[in-house]
Formats: C-alpha cells, sequence, structure tokens
C-alpha cells in the first residue's frame, strides 16, 4: 500500500484503535453475563486509558491524512484528551447508575466509545464531508444512548426527538457543505481557504453555506434558538448519559466550528460577527433566564448548559480578527475544560441523589444535604460556584479568559451581557447552595465509591486547577488550529 | 520588608484554622475568643509596624504571577490608604472577635460564628490589601459569600435567609458589573496591577468607553456600600448577629464600596462625571439616610440607616476631588469606623442583657450598665458631631469642604444644605440612642426593662474605640496620627494633602453652619416625641422592597414565560429553528431579493418541443407533492409521492440523462412497494391514530404550519436557484470522464463507468451499506418482534400450492389477471437484468437497477399473492445467502484485479484474456462480474427489506391499548411537567 496511507492511518490510529476495541468489546460482552456488566465497563475504561495512552505518546506532532481529510494537530489532540476523560468520567458514573435503575446493557459502553471516536474525528476533520461523518459518528450512537431507558417513556420521547431534531440540523449541515463546495469548489478547508485568498469564490453562496452550519452545529452545542431540544432531552435520557453529552457533543461541536470558522470562514467575518453576537448574546439570555424557573436539577442544568454554549460561542464571534482569533480558540478550549470538570462534579452529585423512577431530581430534594453529606455537597457547592464564575474555581479563570478575549475583540456589550447574565445564573446556582445548607431535609442519598470518587476529583480539580491553571492555558494556547 | 506583606494575611489563616479545629473540642467560647482575638491583633501590629517602617511611604507591593499569560497574578499591595483600611479591619476585628466570644458564650458552636468571621476578615483584608483589581475582586467576592454566611448565621430563621440572601444578590451583582469595568479597566491600560492603573489616569479618561467603565465600577461601588437606591440590602441584613452587624455593616465591608472608589480616584476621577455621578448619589443617601433613621424605633435599623447617611457623605467627597474633601475623608472615615462600630456593640450589649432593641421600651439603664452607658455616650456624642468629640473634628472638615470656591455654584448651596441636614437629624439620632436607652425613665415603669452590665471583655470591646474617639479630640493633636491620615488622604487624591486634627480652627464659616445643625438637631431632640410620629406615620420608607421583589418577581415571570415556549412539542421546535434560519440568511442578505427582477437564463425562455414536456412533469410533481398533504388515506399519499418521484425520472430523462432517469424510477417504485407492504404492519388502530394525530390541528395552527413550510420550501428554492445562476456551466469532471471513460475503463457509459471503474471502491461501499440495511432491517424486525411476544406465523413450508389461500396484500383478494401478469412479470425482470447486466458497460443501465428489477418485480408478488404464497412459490430466494454471494463476488473480483492487473479492482478483460468467443458488446472483464455482484447484493437487501415488511403482522393488543391510553391523555409527560 502507498506510503502516505500508512501514514495517514498513523494520524488517526488513536481512533482506529478505540473504534476496533468497541468493535471487539462488543463481541466480549456477548460473554459476560447479564450480572457482570461491570467487565464491560471496565474493559471500556482500559480501552479508553489505551487511547489516551497512544495520544499522549504522539504528541506535539501534527500530521495530516488522507489528502487532508484530517488534520491531527495539538488543537485536535487537546480535545481527544478532553473526550477522552470526558469517558472515563462517564463510565465511573454509569456503572452503578444502570445497575440500580435496571438499565444496564453492554452496548451502553460500547456506544459510549464509539460516540467519543466520533468526537475525536469531529476534533480532526478538517474537511467538511469529515465534519458530516464524524458528527453522524457522534451522534447517532448518542440517539441510542438517550432511549437506552427504554421502555420509559421519558427517555424514548427524550430519543425520538433528538434523533428528529438532530436528523433536521444534520441537514442543515448537509446542505451548507453543499453550498459552501458550490461557492468555492472543494469542502477540503484548506483548498476552500486557497480559494477565499485567491478570490475566486462566490461571497453569497459561501455566506449561506455558513450560515446553514452554523445552525447545523449550533443545534449539536445547543444555542439558541436551536437549543429547544435540550431540556427534553437532558431530562428524559438517564442522568449518566446527560452527562456526558452536555459534555462530549458540546465539545466536539465547538471542535468543528472552531476549526471551520477560524480557519475557513474569516473572510465572511464582516457578516458573521453580528450573527453569532446576537446567537451568543441570545443563548446567554435566554439559558439563564429559563434556568430560574426549573424546579428540576436534570432541567436546571440543561438550561445551564445552553448558558454556558452561549458562554463560549461569545468567545467565537471575535474569531475574524487575526490578532484575537488565537485567544477565541484558547478561551474556548479553556472553558470547556472548566465546564467539563464542573459538569462532572455536579452530575455525580445528582446521580448520587437520583432515586428509581426519577425520584430525587427535584430541588427540594436536595434539601438537608450539607448537614447530612457534607462531603458530596461540599462538590455541589464548588460546582456551582465555578459554574457561577466565582474564584477561586475554574469557572472563574473560564470566564475571565472568555470575557478577555471578547473585550479584546472589542465587544463590549457581549461582554456585558455575559457579565450581567452571570449575576442572573447566580441566583439559581445559589439556590441549589441555599437549599442544601440551610433548608432542612432528609436527602437519600446513594452511596457508590466510583460516584464520590468522580465528584471529588472534578471538583478538587476545579478549585486546584484553578490555582495552579498556568499549565492548562499554555496547552490551551498551543493549540492552535494548523490549517495544512 | 515587602516579603512581610503576606503576614497579615497569614496570621489571620492562621486564626481560622484554629476556630475551625476548636470545632472538636469543647472549648469555652470565651476563651476561643481570646485565643482567636490574638490573630488580628498580631496582624495589626504587623501591619502597624510595616507602616511605620516604611519611612519613605512609598507603597510596599508584593506579586506572585498566577496566569503569567492570562496577565492575572496575585498581587498585594500597602500604601496610606490601604493602611488605614487595614488597620481599622484588624483592629475592630480583634475587639469584636473578643466580643463575640461573651456574646455566644451561651452558644456550644461559637467556633462556627469565629471562623465566618475570621473568614470574611481575611477576605476583607485582602480587599484592601490587594495589589491589582482581580485581586480585589476575588476577595471581594469573598467578602460577600463571607457576609452571607454571617448574615444568614442563624439558618433558621426565615427572615435572615431572604435578608443574606438579599444582601449577596445586590452586592455580589453589583461585584459582577464591576469586574466587567476592572476588565475594561485592565484591558485599557494594559495591565491588572494598581501601578499601572493609577499611572494611567490619562488614558482611561479619554478613552471612548470612559462612562461605561466609570459606571460599571461605581454600580459595583454604590451597591456595596449601600448608596441609594441600592441601600435597602443594608437594614435587612441587620437580621446578623449584632457582632457580625458591628464588623460588616460599620467599620468594614459597606466601606470597600468607598475604598475602591477613594483607590482609583487617581485613575477615573478628576472629571465632571465623576464628580456629578458620586456627589449626587452620595448626597441622596446621605440626606435618605439620615432622615430614615430618625424614624426608626429599633436599635440597629437607627444605626443601619445613620451609617448610610455617612457613606453617603463620604462617596460625595470623593466625588469633589478637593485637597479638603480628602481630608475630610480620611477624618470621616477613622471618626465613623470608631463611633459606629462602639455603637454597634453597646446595642449589642443592650440586647443581649435586656432581650429588646426597641426605643419604645428601653430606658434608664445607665445605672445598672454604667460603662456601657459611657462607651455609647461618648461615641453617641461623636456620631452627633458635638465637641470635643472626634466626631466634631469630622462633621467640621466635611462642612469645609462645602465652602471650598472651586466648586460649582450650585453644590455651594446644596453640599452644605444636606450636610447641615443630615448632621442635625444625626445629632437627634445619638439623641435617642444615648438619652433614650441609658437615661430617660422607662416608657413603662411598673415593668422596666431590666439589665446589668456584662462581663467585662465584653464592655471593653465598645470602650476603646470610644476612648480613642475622646482622646482624639481632648488630648493635644497627636502627630503620628495627622501625618499618617495625611498619606492615606494623599494616596487617594494623587498629590500631598495637609491634614491636622486641631478641633478649634478659628470662627469661620465651618462653624457657624455647625451652629446652625446643632441648634436644629437639638430643637429635633426634644420634640422628638411630635415629629417622629409623624414621620412613621405619612413619610414614605424608601425601602424599595417592593422594587426589588419586583425586579426578582419580573425575573421569575420572564423565565416562566420563556419556559412556556418549551411546550414539548417537536413541530414548534422545528419551525423555531426554521424561522431562526429564515432570519440569519435575511441578515446575511444571502436571499436575493433581486431575482424578480432578475434576467432569467435566455435557455430557460426558449421555447423548443421539450419546454411543454418539461413544464408538464413539473406541474405533475408538484401537484403530486401538494396531494399528498391533502389524502388522508395513507396508501393514497403514498401513491401520489410516488407520481412525484416519478415526474421527476422524466424531468432527469429530458435532460438527458438516462442513467439517472432509470435508477430514479426503479427507486421511487421499490420505495412505494416499501412503504406500501409496510404500511401494511402498522395496526390499523395505530394508523388511524396516527390520522387523527395529524389532521386535529386548529386552523390557525394549519395556517402557521404551511407558512413555515411554504417559508422554508421558498429559501430552499431560493439558494438553489442562486446557486443555479453562480455554478460554472460546465462541470469541471465531466470532460475527463468524457475523455477517459473508453481508453481506461473500457466503458461508452459514462456514468457506469465512474460507477464500477472510477469509483469502484465506493460503490463496493455502498454495496455494503444496502446490504447492511437489509439485513439491520430484518435484525431489528425479526428480534423486536420475538421480544415483543408477537405471534408471528411460523415459516411457511414450501409444499402444496393450495395449502394456503391466495390473497394480496392485508388479506385483500386479488384477481386472477394480476396473477398473470405477475406470473409473466418475473422473467421479464430476469430478462432485463441480464441485459443490463450484459450491455451496462456501453448502454444506460447497470448492476443496480438489475437488482432493483428482480426485486420489483418480487415485491409486485408480495403485494398480488400476499405474503405466505410467495415464499411457497419462491423457495429459492434466500436473501441472506444473495448478499453473502454478492459481497464475496465483489471482493474475489476485486482481489482478481489485484493479482492478475495493477492493482485491486483494477480493469480485466477475461474475455480478451481467454479469447471466448462472445456476442459483440459484451465484455467478459471484471467490470461485469462487479455489475452482477452488485445486482446479487443489491436483490438480496431489497428482499430482505421486503420479506420482512411484507410478513403480515398479528393484532398487537398491546399496542393498542397504549394508543387508547394516549388518546385518553393528550398531552405528553414532558409537556405537563414544563407547564
Amino acid at each position: 500500500m502507498p506510503n502516505d496511507l500508512w501514514l495517514s492511518i498513523g494520524a488517526i490510529l488513536p481512533i482506529i484503535v478505540l473504534a476496533v476495541w468497541a468493535c471487539l468489546l462488543l463481541l466480549v460482552d456477548l460473554f459476560i453475563p447479564a450480572q457482570r456488566k461491570g467487565w464491560t465497563a471496565s474493559l471500556a475504561a482500559v480501552g479508553l486509558l489505551i487511547t489516551l495512552a497512544v495520544i499522549l505518546s504522539r504528541l506535539g506532532q501534527s500530521q495530516s491524512g488522507f489528502g487532508g481529510m484530517v488534520m491531527v494537530d495539538n488543537f485536535a489532540n487537546f480535545l481527544s484528551i478532553l473526550l477522552l476523560a470526558s469517558g472515563l468520567a462517564a463510565i465511573a458514573l454509569s456503572h452503578d447508575y444502570l445497575q440500580r435503575t435496571g438499565i444496564e446493557r453492554g452496548e451502553y459502553y460500547v456506544l459510549l466509545l464509539f460516540s467519543i471516536s466520533g468526537m475525536m474525528l469531529m476534533g480532526m476533520a478538517s474537511d467538511l464531508i469529515m465534519v458530516f461523518l464524524a458528527l453522524e459518528l457522534l451522534s447517532i450512537p448518542l440517539y441510542v444512548l438517550a432511549g437506552i431507558a427504554v421502555p420509559r417513556l421519558n427517555s424514548e420521547e427524550a430519543a425520538i426527538k433528538y434523533f428528529l431534531l438532530g436528523a433536521f440540523a444534520s441537514g442543515f449541515l448537509v446542505y451548507g457543505t453543499a453550498l459552501v463546495y458550490g461557492a468555492s469548489g472543494s469542502t477540503s478547508i484548506a483548498k476552500i481557504v486557497q480559494v477565499i485568498q485567491a478570490g475566486q469564490h462566490n461571497l453569497t453562496l459561501l455566506l449561506a453555506g455558513a450560515g446553514l452550519i452554523l445552525v447545523g452545529l449550533g443545534f449539536k452545542v445547543a444555542v439558541a434558538p436551536f437549543h429547544m431540544w435540550t431540556p427534553d432531552v437532558y431530562q428524559g435520557a438517564p442522568s449518566s448519559v446527560t452527562a456526558f453529552m452536555a459534555v462530549g457533543a458540546k465539545a466536539a461541536g465547538f471542535a468543528a466550528l472552531l476549526r471551520i470558522f477560524v480557519l475557513a470562514f474569516p473572510v465572511v467575518s464582516l457578516d458573521m460577527t453580528p450573527v453569532l453576537w446576537s446567537v451568543a448574546a441570545l443563548t446567554m439570555i435566554l439559558g439563564n433566564f429559563v434556568a430560574i424557573a426549573q424546579k428540576n436539577i436534570k432541567r436546571l442544568l440543561a438550561y445551564s448548559s445552553i448558558a454556558h454554549a452561549g458562554y463560549i460561542l461569545m468567545a467565537l464571534t471575535p474569531y475574524g480578527q487575526s490578532n484575537v482569533s488565537a485567544d477565541s480558540v484558547a478561551s474556548a478550549l479553556f472553558y470547556l475544560v472548566a465546564y467539563a470538570l464542573t459538569n462532572f462534579a455536579a452530575w455525580a452529585v445528582v446521580i448520587a441523589l437520583e432515586q428509581a423512577d426519577e425520584r430525587g431530581l427535584e430541588l427540594s430534594d436536595y434539601a438537608g444535604l450539607g448537614r447530612k453529606q457534607p462531603a458530596l455537597a461540599a462538590a455541589m457547592t464548588v460546582a456551582m460556584l465555578s459554574f457561577t464564575g466565582v474564584p477561586p474555581t475554574l469557572g472563574f479563570v473560564g470566564k475571565f479568559f472568555l470575557f478577555r478575549t471578547v473585550i479584546e475583540g472589542g465587544f463590549i456589550g457581549l461582554a456585558l451581557i455575559g457579565v450581567l447574565t452571570s449575576l442572573v445564573s447566580a441566583y439559581y446556582y445559589l439556590r441549589v447552595v441555599v437549599i442544601m445548607y440551610m433548608q432542612e431535609g432528609e436527602p437519600v442519598v446513594r452511596r457508590d465509591g466510583w460516584l464520590y470518587a468522580t465528584a471529588f476529583v472534578s471538583s478538587i480539580g476545579v478549585v486546584a486547577l484553578s490555582i495552579f491553571a498556568g499549565p492548562l492555558i499554555a496547552l490551551a494556547s498551543r493549540a492552535i488550529l494548523n490549517l495544512f | 520588608m515587602n516579603l512581610w506583606l503576606i503576614a497579615p494575611l497569614s496570621l489571620l489563616l492562621i486564626g481560622i484554622l484554629l476556630a475551625l479545629a476548636a470545632a472538636r473540642r469543647k472549648i469555652a467560647a470565651v476563651r476561643l475568643a481570646w485565643m482567636l482575638a490574638v490573630w488580628p491583633a498580631a496582624a495589626f501590629a504587623c501591619l502597624a509596624w510595616l507602616t511605620a517602617a516604611n519611612a519613605n511611604n512609598s507603597p510596599l507591593t508584593l506579586s506572585y504571577a498566577w496566569l503569567p499569560s492570562l496577565n492575572l497574578s496575585f498581587s498585594l499591595y500597602l500604601d496610606g490608604l490601604s493602611a488605614l483600611f487595614a488597620l481599622l479591619i484588624t483592629g475592630i476585628g480583634s475587639l469584636v472577635t473578643i466580643y463575640s466570644g461573651y456574646y455566644f458564650e451561651k452558644d456550644d458552636s461559637s467556633w462556627r460564628f469565629q471562623s465566618y468571621l475570621l473568614t470574611f476578615m481575611a477576605a476583607m483584608l485582602g480587599l484592601v490589601l490587594a495589589g491589582d483589581v482581580i485581586t480585589l475582586f476575588i476577595f471581594w467576592e469573598g467578602t460577600s459569600l463571607t457576609s452571607f454566611l454571617l448574615i444568614a448565621y442563624k439558618t433558621s430563621d426565615e427572615e435572615a435567609r431572604r435578608g443574606a440572601f438579599k444582601a449577596l444578590f445586590i452586592t455580589g451583582g453589583g461585584g459582577i458589573a464591576m469586574l466587567a469595568g476592572l476588565l475594561f479597566i485592565g484591558i485599557t491600560v494594559g495591565d491588572m496591577g494598581y501601578a499601572s492603573i493609577l499611572s494611567g489616569g490619562d488614558v482611561l479618561r479619554n478613552h471612548p468607553f470612559y462612562p461605561a467603565m466609570l459606571g460599571l465600577i461605581a454600580f459595583g461601588a454604590f451597591t456595596k456600600s449601600a448608596q441609594a437606591p441600592a441601600h435597602i440590602w443594608l437594614p435587612q441584613a441587620m437580621t446578623a448577629p449584632t457582632p457580625a452587624s458591628a464588623f460588616l455593616h460599620s467599620a468594614t465591608m459597606v466601606k470597600a464600596g468607598v475604598y475602591l472608589l477613594a483607590r482609583l480616584n487617581p485613575a477615573l476621577g478628576f472629571t465632571d462625571l465623576w464628580f456629578w455621578l458620586l456627589s449626587l448619589f452620595g448626597l441622596a443617601t446621605m440626606i435618605t439616610g439620615a432622615y430614615l433613621g430618625f424614624k426608626q424605633n429599633d436599635l440597629k435599623a437607627l444605626l443601619a440607616y445613620s451609617t448610610i447617611s455617612q457613606l453617603g457623605a463620604l462617596v460625595a467627597l470623593i466625588g469633589q476631588d478637593t485637597e479638603i474633601a480628602f481630608k475630610a475623608l480620611v477624618i470621616s472615615i477613622l471618626a465613623h469606623a470608631l463611633y459606629k462600630s462602639a455603637l454597634f456593640l453597646t446595642a449589642g450589649i443592650v440586647d443581649h442583657e435586656t432581650g429588646s432593641r426597641d426605643l419604645r421600651r428601653l430606658g434608664g439603664l445607665a445605672r445598672a450598665m454604667p460603662f456601657t452607658a459611657t462607651a455609647a455616650t461618648i461615641s453617641g456624642l461623636s456620631m452627633s458631631g458635638l465637641p470635643p468629640l472626634f466626631g466634631f473634628l469630622a462633621k467640621e472638615t466635611q462642612l469645609a469642604t462645602s465652602v471650598h470656591p472651586g466648586l460649582p455654584p450650585i453644590l455651594n448651596v446644596l453640599f452644605p444644605l444636606v450636610v447641615v441636614a443630615a448632621g442635625a437629624l444625626l445629632l437627634g439620632q445619638g439623641g435617642l440612642f444615648v438619652y433614650d436607652v441609658f437615661f430617660k425613665r422607662p416608657a413603662d415603669p411598673k415593668h422596666p426593662v431590666r439589665g446589668h452590665e456584662p462581663r467585662w471583655g465584653m464592655w471593653l470591646a465598645p470602650m476603646i474605640p470610644a476612648i480613642i474617639s475622646l482622646a482624639v479630640g481632648v488630648l493635644p493633636e497627636p502627630e503620628f496620627l495627622a501625618s499618617f491620615l495625611a498619606h492615606s488622604a494623599a494616596a487617594s487624591y494623587g498629590s500631598k494633602v495637609k491634614v491636622s486634627l486641631a478641633l478649634w480652627s478659628g470662627v469661620n464659616i465651618p462653624l457657624f453652619l455647625s451652629a446652625i445643625a446643632v441648634s436644629t438637631g437639638s430643637l429635633l431632640f426634644i420634640q422628638r416625641k411630635r415629629i417622629r410620629p409623624v414621620l412613621q406615620a405619612f413619610l414614605p420608607q424608601f425601602s424599595f422592597n417592593h422594587l426589588y421583589d419586583a425586579t426578582l418577581r419580573g425575573g421569575d415571570a420572564l423565565a416562566r414565560q420563556f419556559t412556556r415556549l418549551q411546550n414539548g412539542h417537536l413541530r414548534f421546535y422545528l419551525s423555531i429553528m426554521l424561522v431562526a434560519l429564515g432570519i440569519i440568511l435575511w441578515l446575511f442578505q444571502a436571499i436575493p431579493f433581486d431575482f424578480l427582477t432578475m434576467q432569467p437564463a435566455s435557455s430557460l425562455l426558449s421555447v423548443d418541443g421539450l419546454a411543454l414536456l418539461r413544464v408538464f412533469t413539473l406541474s405533475m410533481a408538484g401537484l403530486s407533492a401538494f396531494t399528498t398533504i391533502f389524502l388522508r388515506r395513507d396508501l393514497f399519499a403514498i401513491l401520489a409521492l410516488s407520481v412525484s418521484g416519478l415526474a421527476v425520472a422524466v424531468w432527469i430523462a429530458l435532460e438527458p440523462a438516462p442513467d439517472v432517469a432509470l435508477v430514479q424510477i426503479v427507486v421511487d417504485l421499490l420505495a412505494t412497494v416499501i412503504l406500501v407492504l409496510s404500511l401494511t404492519r402498522l395496526p390499523r388502530l395505530q394508523r388511524e391514530k396516527a390520522r387523527e394525530f395529524t389532521y386535529r390541528q386548529s386552523r390557525p395552527g394549519l395556517l402557521r404550519d404551511g407558512l413555515i413550510a411554504l417559508g422554508s420550501g421558498l429559501l430552499v428554492a431560493l439558494l438553489v436557484y442562486i446557486s443555479l445562476q453562480t455554478r460554472p456551466h460546465e462541470s469541471l469532471l465531466a470532460p475527463y470522464f468524457a475523455q477517459n471513460a473508453k481508453p481506461l475503463a473500457g466503458a461508452k457509459d459514462i456514468v457506469g463507468a465512474i460507477l464500477v471503474d472510477f469509483r469502484g471502491f465506493d460503490t463496493f461501499f455502498e454495496i455494503v451499506v444496502f446490504a447492511s440495511a437489509g439485513l439491520g432491517i430484518h435484525m431489528l424486525l425479526h428480534y423486536a418482534a420475538r421480544k415483543a411476544g408477537d405471534h408471528e406465523d411460523p415459516e411457511p413450508t414450501p409444499g402444496p400450492l393450495k395449502q394456503h389461500p391466495v390473497t394480496g396484500v392485508a388479506g385483500l383478494p386479488t384477481s386472477p389477471l394480476l396473477h398473470l401478469l405477475a406470473y409473466a412479470l418475473l422473467p421479464l425482470a430476469f430478462l432485463l437484468a441480464v441485459v443490463q447486466l450484459m450491455y451496462g458497460h456501453d448502454q444506460p443501465g447497470d448492476g443496480f437497477t438489475a437488482g432493483v428489477f428482480i426485486s420489483l418485480a418480487i415485491g409486485s408478488w408480495y403485494v398480488i399473492f400476499g405474503y405466505q404464497a410467495t415464499k411457497q412459490r419462491l423457495p429459492w430466494l434466500r436473501s441472506g445467502y444473495l448478499i453473502a454471494y454478492g459481497l464475496l463476488l465483489a471482493l474475489i473480483n476485486g482481489l482478481l484485479g489485484a493479482w492478475f492487473g495493477s492493482g485491486f479492482m483494477a480493469p480485466l478483460n477475461y474475455g480478451q484474456m481467454l479469447n471466448l468467443p462472445l456476442p459483440q458488446g459484451f465484455y467478459l472483464s471484471n467490470a461485469f462480474i462487479f455489475e452482477v455482484a452488485i445486482c446479487l447484493a443489491v436483490l438480496g437487501g431489497a428482499t430482505y427489506i421486503l420479506d420482512n415488511l411484507g410478513r403480515p403482522r398479528e393484532l398487537n393488543l398491546e399496542s393498542d391499548a397504549l394508543l387508547q391510553a394516549i388518546q385518553e391523555e393528550p398531552t405528553t409527560q414532558m409537556e405537563s411537567e414544563t407547564t
């Protein structure tokens, strides 16, 4: 076989390892008895660790493969590591939860691995076709995972809603890709850039294409007004799936948005910026305001995830300014890490409190947690403070970085909206804290080592990494997008 | 020496850890308090030493780079201004710590309060020692959070929780706005440290966004320092235990805003906007607070409002930006901190010992508690601004600023007026506090409020600041204090300030004004029994609570309103997405509204023979799509839809693209057959229900959906239109294939060549996908049915034909004529398929169409003969094997290309190689074999689908019951949850 094919395969080796492992796991799982699905979970985690090792052994290189279809650079590696870590956290959250809610199936872990491989591919994709393929590869397992609690009606409803609307969003993405192809004669980002630099593109088509791609990916990352599915799906899906989805799908979606927009579409930034501006503003306002009214913790976190997508999108707004775009990418990546850690800390607590038949998910169920389970309550408090952006948490550093990027880009109004909606968010995040510590109650808590470990590791990470955030920021800043 | 800056904070940290450690041991509250008070006292000493030793008065700095790439660092900064605040915090903090020990003497968990208090103290100390705006912000929010804990200390008290939340909401929120302003400043100057910011005043003041920066900073400072109308949180925060109130709401937290403004004055001040903003808010606050304080009956509330008043005065002073104003500022800060903390602490003693803070009940306590009364009297008189106390000096200098010649004329009237009025009201309040509590006869002499002197440590705490208040006034002017205050003022003013602490400065206008204030105040006090009831009855409270509540309620209502959008209806979600997309494209002006005026390409207008046919097919396509919407029987709708597909096929054929047209036709037909068959698998009730749901829409709903659909359709049409307008007329690829199809692939039919040669690898994967789809459907339906426990019919066994009655799809009888047709159709289809396979390389048609042809014929059998009979008549039809053989053949064929030829799937002509006598036009090439493989795989996949969908399904009682349930309760779970 030709040499560059080997090189290409080498480039995406982590994904191949993960996908092959997932396929094998599917077979192995057949021989694992239903009561021992912990083995499947452990094997899935091992697969993630092996993949992680493969990536870590090749850090710092950047290579493209398959004729420029994929680009494995620091950016992609950063995301892959984030996604693999999220996968590990998701598995830690899942095993006990699935078992006690009676929905543990071996396929669960396999689907998780497939979805992660799709997300990793999304980070590497440097061709619009590849973006689409990756999007489907990550979405289809997620659709199934959302509905894995069948025959619970909520879960089924979540899956079908996610699937139908997701299919539409994919349609937008494909259509946008087609229009961009029509505008530039190529789907490869590198070639699109060349055509644009040579001035041979069709601006109207490019704009329309970029708009459609924004809609398609905006759906995945849940920015308003393409966020409508989020609360229903987050609530209906099993909590462990939601926790993973909230991080993974968002990270992957933003990876694609960043790569496509920062590299290929600076030329349309003049038209794109107002749209990004208003979408980000709308998302922050809507997400935060609606979260106030929520009484169910899953819905609350769903809206909060929408709001955070708005904050990240805010960083993307000045993507067209060449002196800020590097910061756009870095701050978005950094915030994704902050969000992921915080998110897992919060969801670990949510899952620990969730009872069968979706009980234990109301905010009032958290009353008295501060007295009965001080450690869990502390983890939740850290998560809520980090979501709000209060120092010393990673959320603060992340938001600081985002706001700085936006102000550097000259969007004072947007930064103000961001700051003020953060204030609104304090209202509902702190309410959780107040309920935990200041109201009397007898919360029922599930004791599980992995859950606790996830909660504590994440929340300690949220605090510790904020104090020693230097290396993480350096990593995020080094994850600059490569074109060739 | 710079390194020592970390010492005060570290000392407090030790204190906090000790307090936490005390949680597990039973240590008496008083003992614990003395143990803990050592640490803030040590911090005080350390700060005093640092200040005294720092002879040249240049700021001490200590910086640790936190995140250099973000310009974030953790840094400390000590100059005159921060020293003044830091000494107040640690000094009064030590006293309050001791006092708390006695206050919570009977409370086992006094460690909890002490740890909160010390944490707050550390945050506050960090705030004033911060060396850059980010460190400042971090500690700022720290004070908000810890003060929340202190105010809500009595967690079981609903009122305390509400008050705490209100304080946090307002001050924390202000803090976040302030962060935006600070970031703004930092980025403008290029550095977050004070050194750069304070010297970057000119850049900031000339920046176009200066008003925004100032507004944000002022918002943060005003909310923290309880400036009207944000003062509303302070009175409610009085639900905190009194030691906390004494510390937070007199000496420290509320002064944080004043500190911030004083700190940033060199950078942001000296402009008209600064002047007006601070003066107006300050003066309004000053008079509001003084007036409201005079009305109160609760001792703590009275003190809270007088605090608000003084905070207003401080803010107004900063706004003036004159030397004398800053002199007045530092003196007032110190004087106020001294007398107000003492007053709060005595109020706490009174409350603690008598159980009441109500002015109407208290009286005559001086005899029972002489020391407390002494401390209260000195401090009260100091608050009233009477000589020879420190408060007198503060008021005098405040009044002096008002006659400073540099002021605009309006302020020359307004400022003295407000100061005099507020001074008079404060005097009245001082009188109320001192006389009515300690000296007046109790209101109810028969049941006087009884109390006695607390233990000495408790009254010592207010006594010390009271004595200082007296000492500064009575003793000869303390030189070190004056020079210290001068440095503080200079740090804030930006240039040198002269401070003298002499009480007597001659007969001048301030003295005259002071006399007016004192006499008015005395009059107010004497007539208090008449005036206060009137004030209480008629004049407004200015609590703005309804505004605050309305804001929160508004937020809630807004949230609920938004939540209502989340109604659980997919079609609604989708329409929002579509509308948003339309708006985005409209924003881009990507929609070419000029298409109406555009000249269509001339080829579109030319009328030739085919034009009529084109118009016909187009209208057929449109019409059938339209009909599909209105046909209520699903079967008819499917048929109508297939007409649309066929019309498109005709259009393609006219292009002319016969290959594509052929594929379109067969796929359209196959899809129709599959749809019809799958209908029979759905339970009848389910189909009816679906129809009912679809058409249950109200008229406006239908209209809305119609409009959205129409809009989306138009949008897509326009996008297609513009892409057609702009795309190159000549395909870039077509010439290459036209030239190379014959020489490279040996095919005249370009489409065929592309499929099996140029993109053969893709085609290989596509048949894998198609086959997988067939397999997937089989697995899904087969196993889903088995799991659901459906009564599947047993696999029909080949046997005598008459065993099963011949009925068509859905068990309907079919005519013999149709049977005949079906019998004839199958061999014909085979013939056609063979022809296509053999000559597809040069003619339209290929393996795919061949496979679909046969599948179609078989599909018609399913429709006409029914499932059972078909299975019996076609025993050779084993879809799984067909797929396997097809894929295997394709693989071997490709590998043979690698073996004999230049690579995987490389073109080979076996007929030529073996010299076989073949009919003309037919080549036994590996392209042909590939076509056969495709045909087999497609046939296998398609018949798998047909077989599974054609299998009739018995009544499913369970799903019918479910449907029944849905019908009775039309809203889904989520919808009901969101409302």
